[in-house]
């Protein structure tokens, strides 16, 4: 028997099943439902972001209004210059941890640190159930097909009888197993591509590196778990062994193993560091008010010498002195600001080196990392907040001490924030090799064990 | 039904199940994940709870002592709270890990409540968190699949089945008699844990357990009892349907899969795209609309006061306001503060009402998906549920209100119109102000909040006891 009759052979006795292809409709069904979830959650936060221009317009018409013919300092202790997180293209194929950072935060000319890490207005018990989006559906559903379509290849025949007849065919039957498994992987492949085509087409993915890197990432995390399986396989047990092994292998990979290590990493990694932040930045703003002007001064001037020479009277209430305090509760909180990027940076390097050996988690944060929904896009996110308010102060700063009147200043013309980051990248990394290794290894277990056994 | 039957099956199948190796096997690797997510569960609720109070305890040492100080200073000074979480929490953790920790509570605002779990976390927390509760929802039922995919099947394989029937065994005893000792297999099984795990609860705690966290845990005894007992009904029913052990087992994974890992995730996200809420901007914009239109409170003068100042004067009867036996500025403060905190909760309470709408899809889903129903009775009996998280906003901003009002009245009463920026009130009033006790969602509260789910779970108690009594394949 020739490759390409084998080939045709296995196909049409594959295909032919009825429950392969309603197993193939239910993972199609999945990637349609996914691309409507993740499609609408980043569509939101498009709109959200789109929205924002014309917001700020309103916002300073209102305030313009309310507070006509106050003085520019005491009108901006009210006014708010809106940011907003716009997401990336990719951004509906992962949703991350998009749904639970903030995306639009506002800041008035006073402490950052008070006002940089307020939340979105969010309902905590959808974040908990987690999003439906293709990035699931291949993190979690795809394993599942996987298994479906391998665990009896050789017990099937064991059990059906039919293995004596292939086992004294002149082809080896190991060279037959492999080529049953790579003609799957290459079906379940092919069908995983051509749905996540279909997919990134109705999300309006950019059709960039991060495409192909996403179906690399797919085709290898497919690799290592079709290793998985002929590993188990080789060991030569019954079809409901293999089964039930892999299904337990599935569980404690995707559900056991993270939950296990995101609850260590909470009680190993606590972020009080936040709770200390929001408690300094206050103390060091609000007790100013009981200290002498010029001590708060003399720190303040550090930063800005520009304004050294512009009097603060001891005895008499000025807005440069009131700004001078809010930014000191900046500085108070720098220390507890620094040491919270720090935990959170272990955090993110704890995760990583895990992942290492979870190929679950590493698929679902690479994928995270190409939508740019991902931890570190957010930090890059507040870190534009923060550059932006540093901008705002320099712009309103000399106005402020020459007592500038609001009708001095074209509040029309202030500064504006836009961010967006798109991966397109440095994308290629250690975790994939991580990864490529993993499958390799299953994938030659399985070999080996298969010689050994002379199966 | 003859009971003697029913028992005889049951002791005959306590033999057989401990035979099986793999079940063994599964057994342990079950029991020792429990201990470890009691450990964990524990660990974290204790390292958090040690935290918020060290903090918490901080932010009220400042509050006491400090300097004199002019009331409104105090009222932007403000206060913080930490949320604590819910003593049952390390068994359930529910929404905590999603639901901010601290809120920060000044005058004329309420901010949002900042530094969720979830947002330092590098993506991990989306896998779900280890807690006794996700492996008693998530992988006890799929060991009483195990466990109960060969109940017929097995007997049909091995021939047994015509003969039991024979014997004057009707099938209603074989069904409740395999239903039954699976249960007990399971209770059998569980409970040594339990009475462990409540054993540690009562050390680690100090032997302060209220009364309350004890009727609970009765209660999710009864809930998880309940779900055990769906759990192992269906695995039998779907045993008793099919011809061979394979088939049954592929269906119950695949129901697992369907109603356990797909399902919840499909659903709830559904609701939260039908039921839109407006984001923190557009919320604060509204808000922001409304305000402006009841005037400015750092500005007694603002013209929107006027009917107000028309008012008092009115009532003292005096022409200006410099001759009012109070402080004016003080008073607009109070009355804005009123204006702007009445305004706030309807639009919160707007944007609540929204997101119970949302949570209302997961359960009116419970009554076609018994984990559903159960996954939001156990959080809500552990009150980490969102109606607990609703419960600790609400009184934040009533405590907010509260304090500021309390500061307001001070600045009317003892803070002279005249030269009134410079005044001081004396530092011993700050150890006059209540303290934040947070009160959790009665247990009856969370069950009233939960009854869709209460009904749902005895809905599915009731087919599946439907089904064992009246179902009779016709396959022998």
């Amino acid at each position: 028997m020739n490759l390409k009759t084998f080939t045709r052979l296995e196909l049409k006795n594959f295909l032919n099943g009825r429950s392969v292809l309603v197993v193939f409709l239910c993972i199609g069904l999945a990637v349609a439902y996914a691309v409507y979830q993740g499609g609408s959650l980043a569509e939101k936060q498009s709109e959200i972001a789109a929205q924002t221009p014309q917001m700020q317009v309103d916002h300073t018409d209102r305030m313009l209004e309310v507070h006509a013919g106050k003085e520019l300092a005491d009108f901006l202790y009210y006014h708010k210059f809106y940011t907003a997180h716009e997401p990336s293209d990719w951004a509906g194929f992962s949703v991350g941890q998009s749904d639970v950072n903030a995306n639009n935060i506002k800041v008035t000319l006073l402490t950052l640190e008070g006002q940089i890490y307020n939340s979105e207005l969010s309902n905590p018990t959808n974040q908990l159930f987690g999003n439906f989006d293709l990035s699931f559906v291949i993190v979690f559903l795809f394993p599942l097909l996987i298994i479906a379509f391998t665990h009896n290849l050789i017990s099937a025949e064991q059990e059906s009888g039919t293995w004596s007849l292939l086992r004294s065919q002149p082809t080896s039957v190991r060279k037959i197993f492999w080529f049953r498994i790579g003609l799957r992987f290459l079906i379940v492949s092919l069908t995983a591509i051509v749905l996540i085509t279909l997919g990134c087409a109705f999300l309006g993915t950019a059709f960039d590196g991060r495409f192909l890197y996403a179906i690399l990432l797919t085709l290898v995390y497919f690799a290592f778990w079709f290793g998985v399986s002929a590993f188990v396989i080789s060991f030569g047990k019954g079809t409901t062994f293999n089964a039930l092994s892999l299904l337990g292998v599935w569980i404690f990979l995707v559900i056991l193993a993270p939950a296990l290590l995101s609850s260590v990493v909470a009680t190993t990694f606590p972020v009080s560091e936040s709770l200390e932040t929001t408690i300094t930045q206050r103390e060091g703003y609000h007790e100013k008010w009981d200290k002498p002007k010029a001590a708060t001064m003399e720190r303040f001037y550090k930063k800005y010498p520009q304004f050294k020479d512009i009097p603060i009277p001891e005895d008499k209430f000025t807005w440069g002195w009131y700004y001078a305090m809010q930014e000191t509760g900046d500085f108070e909180s720098a220390d507890a600001t620094e040491r919270y990027a720090e935990k959170l940076k272990q955090r993110q390097n704890f995760t990583e080196k895990v992942a290492w050996v979870l190929p679950t988690v590493n698929t679902q944060l690479q994928f995270n990392e190409i939508a740019s929904t991902n931890l570190e896009s957010h930090l890059e996110y507040l870190e534009s907040v923060r550059e932006f308010h540093s901008k705002i102060r320099q712009t309103y700063y000399p106005h402020i001490f020459k007592n500038a009147k609001l009708t001095d200043v074209d509040m029309k013309k202030a500064p504006q924030h836009s961010f967006k980051n798109e991966n397109e990248s440095n994308l290629l990394n250690g975790q994939l090799l991580a990864l490529t290794i993993l499958s390799f290894v299953f994938i030659s277990l399985g070999f080996v064990r298969m010689n050994r056994k002379n199966i | 039904m003859n009971f003697t039957n029913v028992k005889k099956i049951i002791s005959h199948e306590w033999k057989n199940i401990f035979r099986n190796r793999i079940v063994s096997a599964t057994v342990g690797i079950l029991a020792f994940a429990l201990f470890t997510a009691l450990f964990v569960g524990w660990q974290n609720y204790q390292t958090y709870e040690v935290e918020r109070e060290k903090y918490q305890q901080s932010v009220a040492d400042k509050w006491v002592n400090q300097p004199d100080r002019h009331p409104h200073r105090v009222a932007h000074y403000g206060y913080i709270i930490f949320r604590p979480k819910s003593a049952l929490s390390f068994f359930d953790s529910g929404v905590e890990s999603f639901a901010g920790n601290s809120i920060f509570l000044e005058a004329h605002k309420q901010n949002s409540t900042n530094f969720s779990e979830a947002r330092h976390s590098s993506g991990l927390l989306r896998f779900g968190e280890l807690t006794p509760a996700m492996i008693l929802q998530l992988l006890v039922p799929l060991l009483i699949f195990f466990l109960g995919f060969t109940a017929i099947t097995g007997e049909r394989e091995n021939g047994t089945l015509p003969l039991l029937l024979s014997q004057n065994v009707s099938w209603r005893e074989i069904l409740f008699g395999k239903t039954l000792s699976i249960i007990t297999i399971i209770f059998s099984l569980l409970l040594p844990i339990a009475v462990v795990g409540l054993l540690f609860w009562f050390v680690l705690s100090n032997g302060q357990i209220s009364f309350d966290s004890f009727t609970r845990i009765l209660f999710l005894f009864l809930v998880y009892g309940l779900f055990f007992a769906i759990c192992a009904g269906v695995s039998v029913l779907v045993s008793a349907f099919y011809k061979s052990s394979r088939s049954s087992l592929l269906t119950l994974i695949v129901i697992w899969i369907l109603f356990f890992i797909i399902m919840p995730r499909a659903v709830q996200n559904l609701g939260a795209i039908i039921y839109e809420t407006p984001s923190q901007s557009e919320f604060e914009k509204n808000i922001e609309k409304d305000i402006s239109k009841e005037g400015d409170s750092h500005n007694a003068n603002d013209p929107k006061f006027a009917e107000i100042r028309k008012e008092t004067l009115k009532k003292y009867n005096v022409s200006d306001v410099k001759d009012l036996p109070f402080n004016y500025r003080g008073y607009i403060s109070l009355v804005a503060e009123e204006i702007s905190s009445k305004i706030f909760s309807k639009h919160y309470g707007e944007v609540l009402e929204q997101f119970r709408l949302q949570n209302r899809f997961a359960e009116f889903a419970g009554i076609i998906n018994p984990y559903l129903a159960v996954r939001q009775l156990s959080m809500a009996t552990a009150g980490s549920d969102f109606a607990s998280y609703e419960n600790f906003q609400w009184q934040a901003e009533e405590y907010r209100f509260e304090i500021i009002q309390k500061l307001n009245k001070l600045y009317v009463e003892e803070i002279k119109a005249e030269n009134d920026r410079d005044q001081k009130l004396d530092s011993k009033i700050w150890s006059e102000f209540p303290t934040f006790e947070n009160k959790p969602v009665s247990f009856g509260e969370s069950i009233k909040n939960q009854i869709l789910s209460v009904i749902a779970s005895l809905v599915w108690l009731g087919l599946v006891f439907a089904g064992l009594w009246f179902y009779e394949p016709e396959n022998v």
